[in-house]
């Protein structure tokens, strides 16, 4: 569905370097903090950047040559750009039932009922959350093969945050479609992604599916004498704390056939993105 | 295109305060002043109401979402000079609409069947000020291009006077005067004038598609 091929986005103080494919019908999270080229990606996908080297494929077309055919096939939500908020969500049905062939005003209503979006009232007197719900909505209604959403939960509270992602956990179970999503809150992705990919400073740093990120790495706490001495060659990232280091190893079987002692847990994403990922810049 | 044209629409009509003063305002000028002014100056305005579409898509970091949509460069630089095209021949018709009713209501008719065949000069001259104003926006973007055609236009009136303090006044009528009839005739003129302008149009739209596919959101 999409395949990156040696993408380079050089900026002026920021530099991206992405390798991935993301297959037909699976769903794909983009973890990693503010700043590590999530957004850039998207971007690339979208072919609102021109790529330095490399390429990127969506639908088997470089991203820049995509036709508005092509893009009828792909719902977005970004997570800082959308339809003016001068407009309402009156405005928006008849904008998208005048560019989408198979925009589903009757569901876009339904749904608007159902998550409280006041039809005639413009954008810009809505809250965060409302805001975040509209966009996503705009993004599904047209049963697109793609859908990309670049931080929908980016500044939502706890309550708006659970509300997007069992709508989309809902729509995921209904659809066979692509997702593409990406975000810094990794409980978020949990239970929703397939694969995940881990970027931090420009760079993917790890790419796991869902499974193995439980059953591959694990968090140990390894005193400061120990850590010294130990074979770190399965340890995939660590931080100093006052008793020790907190590490992550992507071999847990290591860690309880040669010290027993050390507890392993397992690993969450949010370990992941701590440990692997690095400090926050 | 539809979709963008409806976003648009939408858009100006959502601003009905400012279409309210814009009325009042050319029905004013219609019946205060004595010649058609009103409607290069009502054409000035609708067109500028339309370019300022381009202000709310790129407002709040617009574009990127809006270039998801099933459009292409070339659609909504198509649909841009459009609208304003559009925008421009409704105020056309509104000023002249105005200056028709002032010239009846005051009896003066003569002057509204005078210049009948020189109101469809108003047409290529506003639209060629505000697509040239469209095609710096969409270049520098809207804060940048704010002082670009100040500075741009400044220069222009500058230039402008210089030549007229060293040529002289042009004596238009004594010039017209040398012309053959079927030249110096109104029609022709707004004619020849039009051409031009659809020509003009081409030139800058393929400019524009430049531009924005130059573009990076």
């Amino acid at each position: 569905m999409i395949a990156f091929d040696r993408f380079v986005k050089q900026y002026k103080d920021f530099h991206l370097e992405v390798s991935m494919e993301i297959p037909d019908n699976k769903v794909v999270g983009i973890i990693g903090r503010n700043g590590c080229g999530k957004s850039t990606t998207i971007k690339a996908i979208l072919g609102l950047v021109k790529p330095t080297s490399g390429s990127v494929k969506v639908f088997g077309k470089e991203s820049r040559e995509l036709t508005p055919r092509d893009k009828e096939r792909i719902g977005v939500a970004l997570s800082d750009s959308m339809f003016s908020s001068q407009l309402s969500v009156e405005d928006i049905i008849a904008i998208l039932r005048a560019m989408y062939r198979n925009f589903d005003e009757t569901f876009f209503r339904e749904m608007s009922g159902k998550l409280d979006l006041p039809l005639k009232k413009p954008l810009k007197e809505f809250s965060t959350g409302m805001k975040a719900k509209a966009k996503v909505l705009a993004a599904i209604s047209h049963r697109a093969d793609l859908l990309i959403l670049d931080e929908p939960t980016a500044g939502l509270d706890v309550e708006a945050r659970n509300e997007i992602i069992s709508f989309l956990k809902e729509y995921v179970g209904c659809h066979d479609c692509t997702i593409l999503i990406t975000s810094h809150i990794s409980t978020d992705l949990e239970g929703l992604c397939d694969e995940f990919y881990l970027f931090s400073g420009g760079k993917i740093l790890l790419h796991e599916t869902d499974d193995m990120i439980g059953k591959k790495y694990g968090t140990v706490q390894i005193p400061f004498e120990m850590f010294e001495s130990m074979d770190r060659s399965c340890i995939s990232g660590f931080r100093k704390e006052t008793f020790g280091y907190a590490c992550i190893t992507n071999d847990r079987e290591f860690f309880e056939t040669h010290h027993p002692e050390i507890k392993v847990k397992p690993a969450s994403i949010d370990d992941v993105i701590l440990l692997i990922g690095g400090p926050e810049e | 295109m539809k979709g963008l044209l409806i976003k648009d629409l939408r858009l100006v009509l959502k601003r009905k305060q400012q279409l309210f003063i814009l009325l009042a305002v050319c029905a004013m000028l219609a019946f205060s002043s004595d010649g058609s002014f009103v409607v290069a100056y009502a054409a000035g305005l609708t067109g500028i109401l339309g370019m300022s579409t381009l202000a709310f898509d790129e407002h709040e970091n617009g574009f990127p979402f809006l270039f998801s949509l099933p459009i292409d460069v070339k659609t909504y630089v198509r649909e841009k000079f459009l609208f304003c095209i559009l925008a421009d021949l409704v105020g056309i018709a509104l000023g002249t609409g105005l200056f028709f009713t002032a010239c009846s209501t005051t009896g003066k008719m003569e002057v509204f069947l005078e210049d009948i065949p020189y109101l469809g000069l108003y047409f290529p001259a506003t639209l060629l000020l505000i697509l040239s104003v469209l095609l710096i926006q969409m270049k520098f973007g809207i804060e940048r291009s704010r002082l670009i055609t100040f500075l741009l236009y400044g220069i222009l009136f500058v230039l402008s006077a210089v030549l007229v303090k060293t040529i002289g006044p042009i004596d238009g009528e004594q010039a017209a005067r040398h012309l053959p009839e079927w030249v110096n005739n109104g029609y022709f003129i707004v004619a020849v004038s039009c051409a031009a302008m659809a020509g003009l149009c081409l030139v800058m739209y393929s400019i524009g598609i430049r531009i924005m596919k130059s573009k990076e959101f």
